[in-house]
């Protein structure tokens, strides 16, 4: 079983905090990925400090091979100490996922992780041992596809104490909610997104301590192939179109003429779909064996638009909402950045002929750049991108 | 057209006038009751011949069943006074018993007044029924308790007109800024003779338009005069009535609990349209009596509030339902708001909830709230305001205003609303009402689904609400064509919307249509959601 692990997380500053007292580190190689969330003693300039040295600290050193005890041990020795308290603190929760489904959560007075299994609670035991004086807890446990982890940090637990709701937004409430909002297809930045979107508004938007969520999901492999412009050189088309076909994974064609190459070269035909009136997004097209057939620079406009503002620090859960939509380029958003785990993209560089059109607002180097920057994004998010020119 | 009534305690009437008082009363129960039984015997007759042309009963058409005959036996009633309000009352009651007849069949025949005999009667006659089986024990108990209420309380006297030489009128003393009444009572076979207190009443002005001098020459008269007792809320309605005595119209006397009250209808005409531009969202609630929202035209929110009832035990009085509509009526005026309620009447909108073995309750119940609507109605449009409309009350606690997501998931407590797909938060009862607010904007916008069907003939556009049913020359280039087929479509319907009135499709028929005609000269498309 290869999986791969998709993470996201944000944050809530303390409400007149320039700086969140609680950091998340992501560490990914070829066979794991470590999640570290860390939470800073008090709030602003040195929780932020505190959490950041803790999770640079614990990510460094057990990506680099480090046990658990020495990491603790050395954020012991290291962190500063409050002048106030007289302690160096910082509470974290590390998660690490390696592909083949091992897992090892380490807990130390954060509030749980919550695991769900196929939409439902799943209890991760754990054991509790003493390093350096702190009481830590440990849990070993496989991984399973659409397995979903969610680790906070207190800041969510104490949402709306005494305003909305008298005793807060409790650990076991937020697991009913998370429940509850399940859905099979749900990404981790929906539910990061979403879970801060509740907290934010339980805490009329004045949020009484950072507050971090963490949403991890393990998955399998999907991976999505996307053919771009029609290649540069004629004779290549059935070379090309051969390759895409080959690819395991989900397939896309954007372009008119990418698709009537496609159409031409496999003998079936595209039928134009009338289900959607949107003037500023092209219709989409049905070819039998193609997951998805747009319209080209438009579209990946379009889409780059909508990914923009997925990742977007300043995104709010209606951004998601709107890949909801069905139009062409809401569909390929949404499966780019919410389904696959690997995109390979198929360019072909050949000049369309209404480019050439001075009033046209897009040119075959943004088309490019468009692919680039598409690219980009979807590494940001964690996933495997290959690009092939033709 | 607003009208109000005011209700005028007759103050202290001597023995004597209260004798005559009551024998008025008894003299129009039988009268009343003696016109019901011809009318019972007569009643498949009036049935059949007393309908208008649209097929319904007019108080107007009954009161010509009352001929020449009919009406000279009422005389030996010594009902003369009020023969033409005897007409029009036992009329209109007859008129919303038929009516009401040919949607309720188990509703059963009026009744006015059970004489003496009548009830001993009548006795007999149910407890035969009784022994003989026809009838069970519950539905004898609920007849005889019926006819003893009717033996008990007469019919209050019914006033057709403001005049002041019949029926019943309004004098007013300027020296002591006094009201009194001066009421027609018996005919003149049976005038009473001036009482000496009439001579004292020297400087009494008619409340009318010549504010004439009121003055009593005769020895005998047929009418008597009360002096009235009444609070600022009457008054305020009196010295509106001494300007324009035109909006005094009918009136009745009553008998309550040994009191006399005269109750008098005010119209006071057409107030000033008022003319919407927000909408006013009004739900109950659990915490609150009602909540409401108040948004604009895109449907967000300018302010939200809620009414409470007076006390707060757990019933709930007519005063709470008057005094909430007021505020909500100041609301409504304030923001230029059409009001928007629930449709209480065969869904629940499922708000009363179950936390640890406790169950929450609605303060107000759905009959509670489907009185603060009978009442909103008239004081909305009191206001100048149009009548509050009613919407599916279906989901209303459970949608999210922010999203539209729709799941029972939504509602984390008793009070407090977690939508599952946005995280929005609030309190459920302020979700209702806003959801409410929302529901014309979101009518408004929501689109027409057209499916399309692959047909042997080619594609084929279909919506059955619609009745369109349209084959496109060239799918794929159809916009101009498919305007003219919705065109066609929407004045096919204008032309024969009389014969489809009755169709079950009728109503959602004519939104769909009226909707679409606002567009389809510019932006039908946007309307247009295409589904296969």
């Amino acid at each position: 079983m290869d999986l791969f692990i998709e993470v996201d997380y944000g944050s809530l500053n303390k409400h007149n905090e320039e700086l969140c007292g609680d950091k998340v580190e992501i560490i990914r190689d070829d066979d794991s990925v470590i999640i570290v969330l860390a939470d800073g003693l008090g709030s602003g300039v040195k929780a932020n400090i505190l959490a950041t040295l803790t999770s640079k600290i614990i990510g460094t050193m057990l990506s680099g091979g480090a046990s658990i005890d020495e990491a603790v041990e050395t954020i012991v020795s290291t962190l500063p100490v409050c002048r106030e308290r007289g302690i160096a603190y910082s509470t974290f929760s590390i998660l690490q996922i390696f592909n083949s489904g091992d897992s090892y959560l380490v807990e130390f007075d954060n509030p749980p992780v919550i695991q769900l299994k196929r939409g439902k609670f799943s209890e991760l035991y754990s054991t509790s041992r003493e390093i350096n004086g702190k009481l830590i807890r440990e849990s070993r446990f496989c991984a399973s596809p659409d397995d979903i982890f969610i680790m906070i940090s207190d800041g969510a637990v104490h949402a709306g104490v005494g305003q909305t709701l008298n005793l807060g937004w409790q650990w076991e409430n937020i697991k009913e909610y998370i429940v509850k909002t399940y859905k099979k297809d749900t990404s981790t930045k929906n539910f990061a997104k979403l879970l801060l979107s509740v907290c934010d508004n339980l805490y009329s938007k004045k949020p009484g301590d950072d507050t971090t969520v963490v949403a991890v999901k393990a998955r399998k492999a999907v991976p999505v192939n996307i053919m771009i412009g029609p290649p540069v050189e004629k004779d290549l088309d059935i070379h090309v179109v051969d390759k895409f076909l080959k690819s395991q994974g989900k397939k896309v064609v954007c372009g008119g003429t990418t698709s009537q190459i496609v159409s031409r070269e496999t003998g079936r035909e595209i039928v134009t779909s009338l289900n959607y009136f949107n003037p500023s997004i092209p219709p989409t097209a049905n070819i039998q064996g193609i997951d998805l057939v747009t319209e080209g620079v438009l579209t990946m406009g379009k889409t780059l638009e909508y990914a923009r503002r997925y990742t977007s620090a300043e995104s709010t859960i209606n951004d998601f909402l709107g890949l909801n939509k069905q139009d062409g380029a809401a569909k390929l958003a949404r499966l780019l950045l919410e389904e696959s785990t690997l995109v390979n993209f198929f360019v072909g560089r050949a000049m369309n002929p209404a480019h050439q059109n001075p009033e046209f607002p897009l040119n075959l180097s943004l088309k490019l750049k468009l692919v680039e920057e598409m690219a980009q994004i979807l590494k940001s998010l964690g996933k495997k991108i290959s690009i092939e020119y033709f | 057209m607003p009208v109000y009534t005011i209700k005028l305690k007759l103050h202290k009437p001597s023995r004597h006038k209260r004798q005559i008082i009551d024998g008025a009363m008894s003299n129009y129960s039988r009268a009343y009751q003696y016109l019901l039984d011809k009318a019972y015997i007569e009643l498949n007759y009036i049935r059949d011949n007393y309908k208008d042309a649209r097929g319904r009963y007019r108080s107007t058409g009954i009161a010509k069943w009352i001929d020449k005959n009919i009406s000279k036996e009422l005389n030996r009633f010594d009902i003369e006074p009020f023969k033409d309000s005897l007409k029009i009352d036992f009329a209109t009651t007859l008129a919303v018993y038929l009516n009401m007849k040919e949607s309720q069949n188990s509703i059963s025949f009026p009744a006015a007044y059970v004489h003496d005999d009548e009830l001993e009667k009548k006795y007999d006659l149910l407890s035969a029924r009784l022994v003989k089986g026809q009838i069970s024990l519950q539905e004898f108990e609920r007849e005889l308790y019926k006819c003893l209420r009717k033996n008990e309380n007469l019919k209050p006297l019914f006033f057709c007109r403001y005049a002041a030489n019949r029926n019943y009128s309004l004098l007013y003393d300027p020296k002591n800024r006094k009201f009194f009444a001066k009421i027609y009572l018996v005919n003149a076979k049976n005038a009473i003779a001036k009482s000496p207190e009439l001579k004292e009443h020297k400087k009494l002005l008619y409340v009318n338009k010549e504010r004439e001098l009121f003055k009593s020459n005769a020895a005998k008269e047929c009418f008597l005069v009360f002096p009235l007792s009444f609070g600022k809320w009457q008054e305020k309605y009196l010295e509106k009535a001494m300007q324009n005595p035109e909006t005094l119209k009918t009136a009745r006397l009553i008998k309550r609990a040994d009191e006399y009250y005269l109750s008098i209808n005010i119209d006071e005409g057409e107030p000033e349209k008022i003319k919407t531009s927000t909408y006013i969202g009004v739900a109950r609630g659990i915490t609150h009596a009602v909540n409401y929202s108040v948004v604009d035209d895109k449907g967000t929110l300018l302010l939200s509030g809620a009414a409470e009832t007076q006390n707060k035990d757990d019933m709930v009085f007519e005063n709470d339902i008057h005094s909430i509509a007021n505020t909500l009526v100041k609301e409504a005026v304030v923001n230029k708001s059409q009001v928007i309620m629930q449709k209480l009447i065969d869904k629940g909108d499922k708000l009363q909830w179950t936390e640890n073995n406790r169950k929450y309750l609605p303060i107000l119940s759905c009959r509670d709230y489907n009185n603060l609507y009978a009442v909103l109605k008239y004081k909305l449009c009191a206001a100048g305001l149009p009548p509050p409309l009613r919407v599916s009350a279906t989901g209303i606690f459970y949608t999210c205003p922010n999203c539209r997501m729709n799941t029972k998931r939504n509602r984390f407590s008793s009070s407090v609303f977690m939508c599952t797909m946005c995280g929005t938060i609030m309190d459920v009862e302020n979700a209702g009402s806003l959801n409410l607010a929302q529901k014309l904007i979101q009518y408004k916008s929501e689109s027409i689904k057209i499916s399309i069907v692959n047909t042997p003939h080619g594609l084929k556009f279909t919506n059955d609400d619609l009745g369109l049913e349209y084959y496109p020359s060239n799918p794929y280039d159809c916009i101009e064509e498919f305007r003219i087929e919705l065109k066609r479509l929407i004045d096919d319907f204008y032309k024969s919307m009389n014969m489809q009135a009755k169709d079950k499709q009728f109503k959602k028929r004519y939104s769909l249509i009226k909707k679409l005609d606002e567009h389809i000269n510019n932006d039908f498309l946007k309307l247009i959601e295409i589904i296969k």
